[in-house]
């Protein structure tokens, strides 16, 4: 074959490849397969009940929307954290995969007592019982440690109705894989969180694997500023304006997040400069000073350890931070839900080793190691 | 096809370990960098910051930084005491308030510290003088002297510091000496005076104040910011003796080794004249007036740069360490006098100054206990012979020994109009 051939041949086979690899992806994005995958008519195939996915004492009674089983049904059925549910690969919330955790955590870390070191969801069977409400929502409050995994005091979903099926109905249906940069409805939304704008990792689904294969979050340059109630409860649920990961959690951990808060409280200080009073979100990673050497300087390269947010979705995963352009958030310091350390901290930081412990909070201050 | 897989191999080979190497290259620059939090005081696994505090976790490691912030005022859904609410530096109590309230206190206090264990602080003269009788222990205690006794001013500092070298309105004034992040015991976590094996340095430039921690380094830890380097005219004072000295500050070297005890005294020359020089205007609440300008040069005061020497006025002679003759004019660091944070005298003066305990307190204005006549014959003997005769150095006795010395002898003030090397 005469060189010139060679790689013509070469590059058609890529671009072939690389169209079948995102058509698959795409076709991928959605729930695929039969109906009766994930819906069962009558709850009664051959004598036998059709609600089979759900999880520990949860009935097998027909359920609403005719689905055949639950949340957890299907997200913590494990043992590995993705499992193939009709030719769907689905992530597992809970799992005892030994290669590691999905980018939210893993639910099996608050099994057993230790509420501190996860989003206690009343599915898991598992309640809260050191605190009485989200830290850092307003008073009175409402959610107290009723938490779900959708629904008006869950996470995921619209928010706004008590079943947390019905926040979500549709979503699988239509999802949005990959780039979320609407978010106007939960299917076009980061992970189904109404409202939140992201990247969705294409490579390691739901994983933040390594610099080069991690889920891109979405941030601002300033954190809400307190108005109104409005700011997160909206006729059709609850979202937060800025449309940023930090935001969201600020729905119902606001005096955390917001410059000036309720009930007299400062939330993180009346602007977005230092001194902070809280540790803000929302804010820039300084470009200057110990933090220009965020993750270890040369470079930045991106730490899944302490990861930071973009002010614009990106297309494709990077695998640098930029200080001086990206953000801090939430999950640069916790993750979703659960981790094996206390208060969801992405680190060991209750180490006996003090390097250790405070291994993650240098990757952004380098000068206090 | 084969021929050309054949050729390539070569590269690839080269390819995968041109990538080791970038990699292992990559991974050798990480962990690199490191900072002094580990190296400081606070920061110390072993005897750093643990707070006590009802609501905080018992189970945070020393020197934890959650000791001192707290992320978001609340661990386990309430604030731990002292409650109020969050703080700025997400401190976990009151920034400054005044003189004796300050954050740093809430630990560094003999009453009632956060500090598992609590915290002994000594005075300068304890741990480079040696004077371990003295019975001050803490920091708020040495910013707590009322009249006679002086403190060094928190607010007058702030308000000093305030829009310079990076300060600004929401600064802790002790922040204006001290890097919290990198600040050493000096000795480190010991009730005990100094030794050259257990020296730390405590102190950062507020000259050179940076809000980067690996840009604002302690002053002191280089040999370069030494006294030595300052000037080769330093003689360090003896060390508190009962009958007989025999040692030097600040850490005890031998009287026969000056050479040793200069290279081991921080240079607080400078590090003081960045806010005290000939240059700023310090104004002091508690006097009601600016501070006296401070000129170390050999233009200014005769305790510095400035040549003394003149034996035909009746100015007395110096005491050991210090010899007539033996230097054309000794320099002295700031400290030699000075306690850094307050005493139980004026102007910060030491209670233990070249070996000596002053046995009253020094009043400013009023030697009529004597205190003012034994802290300077610590280091010279004054005559009393002839008139007060300022032109000419005369203590008559007529009026001395009830005269401050203060009255004629003070920083960048020349008694005599006509001759200004007295």
């Amino acid at each position: 074959m005469k060189p010139g051939n060679y790689i013509k041949s070469s590059t058609c086979y890529s671009l072939i490849f690389i169209m079948l690899l995102f058509f698959t992806i795409e076709a991928r994005a959605a729930v695929v397969g039969k109906c009766s995958n994930c819906h069962t008519m009558h709850n009664s195939q051959n004598n036998n009940v059709m609600v089979t996915y759900t999880y520990g004492s949860e009935t097998t009674d027909a359920k609403i929307f005719l689905l055949r089983g639950t949340c957890l049904g299907c997200h913590a059925r494990g043992p590995d954290k993705i499992e193939d549910i009709g030719g769907n690969d689905t992530p597992q919330v809970y799992h005892n995969d030994a290669t590691g955790d999905l980018a939210g955590g893993n639910f099996k870390y608050i099994i057993g007592g230790a509420d501190a070191k996860g989003h206690n969801s009343i599915e898991f069977g598992n309640y809260e019982d050191t605190l009485e409400g989200p830290p850092g929502h307003h008073e009175p409050d409402n959610i107290l440690t009723d938490l779900t995994c959708a629904g008006a005091r869950g996470c995921h979903g619209k928010r706004k109705e008590g079943n947390p099926l019905v926040d979500i109905k549709g979503s699988h249906h239509k999802n949005t894989d990959g780039k979320c940069d609407t978010a106007d409805q939960v299917y076009n939304s980061y992970r189904f969180l109404w409202g939140v704008k992201g990247l969705e990792n294409q490579t390691d689904k739901w994983q933040n694997k390594t610099p080069n294969s991690h889920n891109e979050y979405f941030g601002s340059t300033t954190p809400m500023t307190f108005a109104s109630c409005n700011d997160c409860h909206n006729p059709g649920g609850k979202r937060p304006q800025s449309n940023t990961i930090s935001g969201f959690c600020s729905t119902c951990h606001g005096a955390f997040h917001f410059m000036g808060w309720m009930d007299s409280d400062p939330g993180i200080g009346s602007d977005s400069i230092s001194p902070f009073m809280r540790h803000p979100t929302d804010v820039l990673l300084p470009g200057s000073g110990e933090y220009a050497d965020y993750n270890g300087g040369a470079g930045n390269p991106y730490s899944i350890v302490a990861p930071v947010a973009r002010t614009t979705v990106p297309d494709t995963v990077s695998s640098s931070a930029a200080p001086g352009t990206d953000v801090i958030m939430c999950l640069s310091c916790h993750s979703a839900h659960a981790t094996d350390y206390e208060d969801m901290l992405r680190w060991d930081f209750k180490s006996s080793t003090l390097s250790t412990a405070l291994s993650g909070c240098n990757v952004c201050h380098t000068g206090k190691n | 096809m084969a021929n050309e897989l054949n050729y390539k191999r070569p590269f690839i080979k080269i390819a995968v370990l041109s990538a080791l190497l970038v990699s292992a290259v990559f991974f050798y620059i990480v962990p690199a960098h490191a900072g002094p939090y580990l190296d400081s005081a606070h920061g110390d696994s072993a005897y750093g910051v643990k707070r006590s505090a009802t609501g905080f976790p018992a189970d945070y490691p020393i020197g934890h930084c959650a000791h001192c912030h707290e992320q978001h005022a609340r661990i386990n859904g309430a604030e731990p005491a002292p409650a109020g609410g969050p703080d700025d530096y997400l401190l976990f109590d009151e920034n400054y308030s005044s003189q004796t309230v300050d954050f740093c206190f809430d630990c560094h206090t003999d009453v009632s510290s956060y500090q598992t264990g609590g915290i002994t602080n000594r005075s300068y003269s304890f741990r480079a003088g040696g004077w371990t009788a003295d019975t001050l222990n803490d920091i708020l205690e040495a910013f707590s002297y009322s009249s006679p006794g002086t403190s060094h001013g928190l607010y007058d500092i702030k308000a000093f510091i305030t829009g310079k070298w990076g300060y600004t309105a929401d600064s802790n004034p002790c922040a204006a000496c001290h890097n919290p992040h990198s600040a050493q015991g000096d000795p480190e976590n010991s009730d005990t005076a100094k030794s050259s094996g257990s020296r730390g340095w405590p102190v950062s430039r507020p000259g050179m104040h940076s809000k980067d921690n690996n840009a604002w380094g302690l002053w002191g830890d280089d040999a370069t910011e030494r006294m030595s380097n300052y000037t080769a005219n330093y003689q360090a004072p003896y060390r508190y003796y009962a009958v007989t000295p025999s040692a030097l500050e600040p850490q005890g070297d031998i009287i026969s080794d000056p050479t040793s005890a200069s290279q081991s005294t921080t240079d607080f020359v400078t590090f003081c004249t960045d806010c005290h020089s000939d240059t700023n205007t310090i104004y002091s609440t508690r006097l009601g007036r600016d501070l006296y300008k401070i000129d170390w040069t050999i233009n200014g005061d005769k305790h510095g740069g400035k040549a003394s020497r003149d034996v035909t006025y009746n100015k007395g002679t110096i005491k050991l360490p210090y010899v007539e003759g033996s230097a054309t004019n000794y320099v002295l660091s700031c400290l030699d006098c000075h306690e850094p944070h307050g005493s139980q005298n004026a102007f910060l003066l030491r209670a233990e100054v070249n070996g000596v305990v002053i046995s009253g307190a020094i009043t400013a204005d009023d030697n009529s206990n004597g205190a003012w006549t034994e802290f300077c014959e610590a280091c010279h003997t004054v005559t009393l012979t002839g008139v007060d005769d300022p032109c000419n150095g005369g203590h008559g006795p007529g009026s001395w020994p009830n005269k401050a010395c203060f009255d004629c002898h003070k920083h960048s003030y020349y008694r005599c109009p006509t001759n200004s090397s007295l």
